[in-house]
């Protein structure tokens, strides 16, 4: 290490104690931002320092979860620099990268806009792309904005990175064409494709000529089985495959998994059709780096849930069941999910529009939230635009009699817990700080470690 | 009574609210005993003046509002003809910007508008977002408040003799400096 690089390091970990002394969280990026202002190229630098190298992950919705499942089938065997709490921004890798000082590989999720900078510091072993769905326009631009600048990050991507692409999302399966070799993965089992394109997909329209593409199958909003009948382009060879999909509920899913290395069963612990397709992305990226088949049985076998990602935690005797939902495409799975697996009878639905939120609450017109509104029993609208999703969920339908707005967060947590029978369940679906802050007031009464001390 | 309302290129210009503004529709007509009959008006499709009493036409990506924009050119001698035959028109966001003189994108690529009404629309640097209040006067001499949401890069010039939808109160409004926001025309208050 430099003697620049240590001195640096030096102060930015001081900083994150400091953080945590002083109360302000888990310091998971205060050091990152401090090394960042320093010396941008410290990453760079720090990146090189690991033995094998790093993986990048990222997409519009699942990139903490794959990351994590990729975490749990490497399974403690190599040491990581695995940025798990979600400080996915360039200060976020600076910290992990500065905490993990044995680490061999880093294993890093990165937000879709830093990730073409992230990919240029770190130069990725691989790199993983899941999907791109509108979120945050306020933030990242226009969704084509971000495919581009994901266009250009590919075509400087060196030549040994590999690419591991999902192919099922037109954009994100175009990015490799120009590419030697790319691991495509996705989904086949037009059993649970969507009778038509949801509201809220985005690309529709052929990548390269712009006509409607016929889906044999859409999935998860715009992915799925597509073609161009203009053109002809068409979904790419799928690498690594889920077949034979079974949804259990609201416990867990099951699939055949394909890859070229053979084929396995694999059960999931964790419900929903979104969470196939991370399964299917961390198998993807864990056999490029090095893993076994039965290795990323086991461990996406083992896996529970990423941070408030369908994570369960007990509290007063009831389970509250913590879906994140940030955009529309990931709100409708949650969505989705919930209704096929049983929808708990009640519901806290919190829309904060904090800058990490996206500042723009508009998207909630923009899910598919009817299909819960008939079978939630009572919903506690909460957050700091707790009217505005009130108004969303009444136009929707909801009758006002089934409605209780209570922005104040501890305030509704309370009164869904109260509402909710002993032994039940509560559906918590948050946006992201509100998701941080309710998972702060189950901190508080100990129902749940911090995050940083989690491992 | 029925309103028959025509919406524009629905499954292109959808981007957040669209399919909000359009449930806030039929949601406020049903409070006052109207039924709503939305039906799409796509690329290609012929528009009917008088087959509509509302044209509704939102906004998109980028991309989506470009691969419109032609056919919506095309199809501008008919949205006039519907309007003046007595057709209402909410238009947002690009749908907005399109139904005045055109747009131009930020390297000075121009896409034109159908020249409804007298206004036009330059990209901004910054985007403009966030909760937007306006004081309307919709009946002359009744003030009221209007609460909406705002997320734009382009700066919407009213032509001078245009009528603001209203004076913003908080927010950005039409090009973050003139005070004004949307605009509107009616017959009776044309000037």
């Amino acid at each position: 290490m430099s003697a620049r690089l240590a001195v640096e390091t030096f102060a930015a970990r001081a900083a994150a104690r400091l953080s945590r002394l002083a109360g302000a969280g888990g310091g998971t990026t205060i050091p990152g931002k401090l090394l960042w202002k320093l010396d941008p190229g410290a990453i760079d630098a720090l990146a090189a320092r690991l033995p094998r190298g790093a993986a990048l992950v990222s997409a519009t919705n699942g990139k903490t979860t794959t990351t994590a499942m990729v975490a749990e089938i490497l399974g403690g065997r190599v040491p990581l620099a695995w940025n798990r709490s979600g400080a996915n921004l360039l200060s976020g890798v600076a910290s992990t990268l500065l905490a993990e000082r044995d680490a061999e590989l880093g294993l890093l999720e990165v937000d879709e806009a830093a990730l073409p900078e992230a990919t240029r510091r770190v130069r990725p072993h691989a790199l993983l792309l899941g999907n791109l769905f509108r979120d945050q326009l306020d933030r990242y631009g226009e969704l084509e904005l971000l495919a581009d600048r994901w266009r250009d990050m590919v075509a400087e991507l060196p030549e040994a990175t590999v690419l591991v692409a999902n192919g099922d999302d037109p954009q994100v399966g175009d990015l490799g064409r120009a590419r030697g070799h790319v691991v495509h993965f996705g989904l086949d089992d037009p059993r649970h494709a969507h009778p038509e394109l949801q509201h809220a997909a985005d690309s529709r329209y052929c990548v390269r000529c712009a006509r409607p593409y016929e889906f044999a199958a859409a999935y998860v909003g715009h992915l799925g089985d597509y073609r161009c009948a203009s053109c002809g382009h068409t979904r790419p060879d799928l690498q690594v495959v889920a077949r034979a999909i079974e949804l259990k509920e609201l416990e867990s899913a099951a699939f055949e998994l394909e890859t070229p290395a053979g084929s396995t069963r694999v059960e999931l612990r964790l419900p929903g059709l979104y969470n196939v397709y991370n399964a299917v992305g961390a198998a993807a990226l864990a056999q490029v780096l090095g893993a076994s088949l039965d290795e990323i049985r086991d461990g996406l076998g083992r896996f529970g849930a990423a941070f408030g990602r369908f994570e369960r935690i007990v509290a007063d005797g009831r389970t509250l069941l913590v879906l994140l939902i940030k955009n529309p495409a990931g709100a409708n799975e949650v969505v989705r999910t919930l209704v096929d697996g049983g929808t708990p009878p009640v519901l806290l639905v919190a829309l904060n529009d904090a800058i990490a939120d996206g500042q723009d609450v508009s998207w909630i017109w923009d899910v598919d939230l009817e299909p819960l509104l008939g079978r939630a029993e009572r919903i506690v609208a909460s957050g700091t635009r707790a009217h505005e999703l009130a108004l969303r969920l009444v136009y929707g339908g909801l009758p006002e009699e089934r409605l209780e707005v209570e922005p104040e967060l501890g305030a509704a947590l309370r009164r869904g817990l109260e509402l909710t029978e002993p032994g039940g369940e509560l559906g918590v679906l948050p946006t992201y700080t509100a998701m941080l802050a309710l998972r702060r007031i189950v901190t508080e009464q100990g129902l749940v470690k911090p995050y940083w001390e989690r491992g | 009574m029925r309103i028959r309302v025509g919406h524009l290129y629905p499954e292109y210009l959808n981007i957040y609210a669209d399919r909000g503004n359009i449930a806030v529709l039929f949601r406020r007509a049903a409070l006052r005993g109207h039924e709503l009959d939305v039906s799409p008006v796509s690329l290609g499709d012929e528009l009917r003046p008088g087959e509509h009493d509302l044209l509704y036409v939102g906004g998109g990506q980028d991309r989506e509002q470009a691969l419109v924009a032609p056919d919506l050119v095309a199809k501008g001698e008919a949205v006039k003809g519907a309007v003046a035959g007595g057709a209402a028109a909410l238009a947002v966001c690009g749908g907005y910007q399109l139904f005045g003189r055109g747009y131009r994108g930020f390297h000075g690529e121009d896409m034109p508008g159908i020249g409804l009404f007298g206004h036009e629309t330059v990209a901004g640097e910054r985007r403009m977002i966030g909760d937007v209040l306006l004081e309307c006067e919709l009946v002359p001499g009744e003030r009221r408040t209007l609460a909406g949401f705002e997320n734009h890069a382009g700066r919407t010039r009213l032509d001078p003799d245009a009528v603001p939808l209203g004076r913003v109160v908080a927010g950005f409004g039409n090009d973050g400096d003139s005070g004004h926001e949307g605009r509107r025309s009616c017959a009776s208050w044309r000037r």
